[in-house]
């Protein structure tokens, strides 16, 4: 039995075996919201779709036929490309980035052992944010920016990387103190490229991309954030016990035989992966990866175990329901990043001011 | 039945819009071409600073992009611009304004810090500019600096008003020593909007084709909404502008919409027929009816109210209404920028600033491009 294991159960109190099962219970019912949520996002949207033509148009869609008119005059081709190309994409899209950035907010948060850590913090979303600026002043397509966007975070986790070696990788705090460099680094480079753009040609396409949006979201989007976010998203899942171990502290793991090294830069990279496919299809969303893991672990307590899973729940319930308010309630989009803001600065406002009596980690 | 009289008014607007219309010629402006203020002008600008010119100026620079074109509009060239906005002399490469006005695409651009407004005082101050065209509603401190280093700043506005555009021309025309060529451009253009206007505004909204001006579709999709320069153009021309925003919307809200003409700004780089087959646009009945055409682009961008805009109606009516007789936009363009700049415009550029490549798989643009791009 390894150390993890050994942990988890010898630790294990007839109380921690009551929360994990509360925990258990209210991870099945975010599940089941979700899919609640995810259902009646597809029945949400300006273009006016029959709620009861959606479930033979998805019919439809997985026999493989092309969308068309219904022969029996159920729903219209305009319908049928509305909710397959349209709203599935989007609602899939949206479900993934806030699954995705909730799971690596709760992921960072733990292995940094910092309650104001996240995707954020290690200059991975501002390096993503460059290569799709890059991409934008550039002229390419949406595919191309996708790769750009995404080649441009992996570079700037390896810049951190560079930076943690050259500082000797004495401790996390080196990894946050040489994220914030790299990301303070993007950022300025992003400053740079707004500066130079044109103002009327490329300046308001980059302002709107960098503020995040769904709102161009297509099949392909959608195919490109879900298979880094499920795969990476497994294998952090697959991680979630050692996490407890380095949230411990690094001599405690270190004294549990862990690699805690070669275990931490496997778990940012894949943190990388998820958060620089996010970035790649839908630009920059804030806030969604520092507060969800918190009201997570409100709900569901410290350990990694169940916390991951409920961030994701929680993260993906959430920015479907943002997502919704933000192509629902006015003809214009509203960015998706500044709602988040909007939303996500109270509420954690709120978070620090109930941790005056309690530490974080307590949840 | 109740829908017989819209479409009869409809019908009867028409004719008298395209019957009338096809009768007029253009009415150019044709002001003094030398005409030098034989004593000190005053200028009152846009931000209420008054300027004394002893004389036309002769070395001016626009920092705002569109005083650019309008001040070559007024000045009938470029020779009297030392340096422009590199973001506006970029763009004039588009059309045909390198062959209308020699030198205009080629103007040094060294006169800003980014692509920007923000001015380079220093690089400024070296070219002993007569004026600086410098916007006055973007930030005190883009114009401030250039009172502070002593530069004879001529502050403009655009409160998203036609008048605006009139100011800026009848400032150019006072800076230049052209008042009445631009006072005469000023009539040229709304005499333009009242030809439409006049006549436009009897066709029923039901008859109406439903118009989306997009300036972009393929990474975001921004419309042109009612207040828009482009939305009113629509609206004059006798079409109903669809969109009720303006800004970012989703595809969604386009086909609710449902336009049955697409317009496309020069800003989107994709013709109009990548949109044919878009899964996404297809059922629009723009796309369906393959009415998705790029905006022209002559000496200027076409898009709204200015010196162009007369032929920009022209251009709108023909299209909206293609069972109509139709205008002769070619012969209007040619008489407009022979009596402009004295210039003959051939054939090939004609099609070239009429977009006839990119819009020439679209429906009833026959009726727009001469013979070899047909």
């Amino acid at each position: 039995m390894n150390a993890g294991k050994a942990i988890g159960t010898t630790s294990e109190t007839s109380e921690t075996s009551a929360m994990r099962r509360r925990a258990r219970i209210l991870i099945v019912l975010a599940l089941i919201c979700l899919l609640m949520v995810a259902l009646l996002s597809l029945t949400l949207g300006r273009f006016p779709v029959a709620v009861t033509s959606i479930p033979p148009i998805l019919r439809d869609m997985i026999a493989g036929n092309a969308p068309a008119d219904d022969p029996a005059g159920r729903w219209t081709e305009t319908s049928a490309i509305v909710i397959r190309t349209v709203r599935l994409p989007r609602v899939t899209t949206a479900l993934m980035a806030g699954a995705g950035l909730g799971l690596t907010g709760a992921a960072v948060q733990g292995l940094l052992r910092n309650p104001l850590a996240g995707p954020h913090a290690l200059g991975i979303s501002n390096g993503a944010a460059v290569g799709g600026v890059i991409a934008i002043l550039l002229g390419v397509g949406a595919a191309p920016t996708i790769v750009i966007a995404f080649a441009s975070a992996i570079v700037a986790l390896a810049l951190v990387f560079l930076l943690d070696r050259a500082a000797g990788a004495a401790s996390t705090l080196t990894i946050v103190l040489a994220g914030i460099v790299i990301s303070a680094f993007c950022g300025a480079l992003v400053g740079l490229a707004e500066y130079f753009a044109d103002p009327e040609r490329q300046l308001p396409g980059i302002v709107y991309w960098l503020l995040g949006s769904f709102a161009t979201t297509t099949a392909r989007s959608a195919i490109v954030i879900t298979i880094p976010t499920v795969m990476a998203g497994a294998l952090l899942l697959a991680l979630r016990w050692r996490l407890n171990i380095l949230s411990l502290g690094e001599d405690d793991a270190r004294a549990l035989g862990t690699h805690v090294t070669a275990l931490r830069w496997m778990i940012l990279s894949l943190v990388t992966l998820i958060v620089a496919a996010q970035v790649s299809v839908s630009g920059a969303i804030g806030w969604v990866g520092l507060v969800v893991p918190h009201f997570a672990r409100r709900l569901v307590g410290p350990d990694h175990r169940v916390l991951l899973p409920a961030s994701a729940c929680l993260g993906a319930l959430y920015l479907l329901v943002v997502d919704d308010i933000a192509r629902t309630l006015t003809a214009q989009e509203i960015p998706i990043g500044i709602l988040t803001a909007l939303l996500g600065t109270p509420i954690f406002a709120v978070i620090l001011w109930r941790y005056r009596t309690a530490g974080w980690s307590r949840g | 039945m109740t829908w017989r009289r819209p479409l009869a008014a409809a019908t009867i607007a028409s004719l008298l819009l395209f019957g009338a219309a096809t009768h007029v010629l253009p009415e150019v402006a044709t002001g003094t071409l030398t005409v030098a203020p034989p004593q000190p002008v005053r200028i009152t600008d846009q931000r209420g600073r008054t300027h004394t010119f002893t004389s036309p100026a002769r070395r001016v620079v626009p920092i705002a992009i569109p005083l650019l074109w309008h001040y070559a509009f007024v000045d009938a060239g470029a020779s009297h611009i030392v340096a422009a906005n590199p973001v506006a002399v970029t763009q004039l490469r588009d059309g045909i304004a390198d062959r209308v006005l020699p030198g205009l695409a080629s103007l040094n651009t060294g006169i800003t810090r980014g692509g920007t407004f923000t001015p380079n005082v220093e690089a400024l101050l070296a070219l002993r500019p007569d004026a600086v065209f410098q916007w006055a509603d973007r930030g005190a401190a883009l114009i401030d600096v250039l009172d502070a280093a002593g530069l004879p700043a001529i502050g403009v506005k655009n409160t998203n008003n036609e008048s605006d555009i009139d100011t800026w021309i009848q400032l150019s025309g006072r800076v230049a020593g052209r008042v009445a060529r631009a006072d005469s451009l000023v009539r040229y253009m709304q005499r333009g909007n009242a030809r439409f206007d006049s006549i436009a505004r009897t066709i029923p909204a039901a008859a109406r084709p439903r118009v989306l001006v997009l300036t972009e579709y393929s990474k975001t999709i921004a419309v042109n909404g009612p207040t828009s320069y482009a939305g009113r153009i629509v609206e004059r021309a006798g079409g109903h502008n669809v969109a009720t925003v303006d800004g970012t919307i989703g595809i969604e809200q386009v086909l609710a919409w449902d336009p049955e003409v697409i317009l496309l700004t020069p800003f989107e780089l994709n013709a109009p027929s990548a949109l044919f087959d878009d899964p996404r646009w297809r059922t629009t009945s723009a796309a369906r009816a393959r009415r998705v055409y790029k905006l022209p682009f002559g000496v200027t961008r076409w898009g709204g109210y200015g010196p162009e805009s007369p032929l920009l109606l022209t251009w709108l009516a023909n299209l909206l209404y293609p069972s109509r007789p139709p205008l002769a936009l070619r012969a209007e363009m040619r008489a407009a920028y022979q009596s402009l700049f004295g210039y003959r415009a051939s054939d090939t550029e004609l099609d070239r600033a009429l977009q006839a490549s990119q819009n020439g798989s679209s429906a009833y643009y026959d009726r727009i491009v001469g013979p070899a791009a047909r």
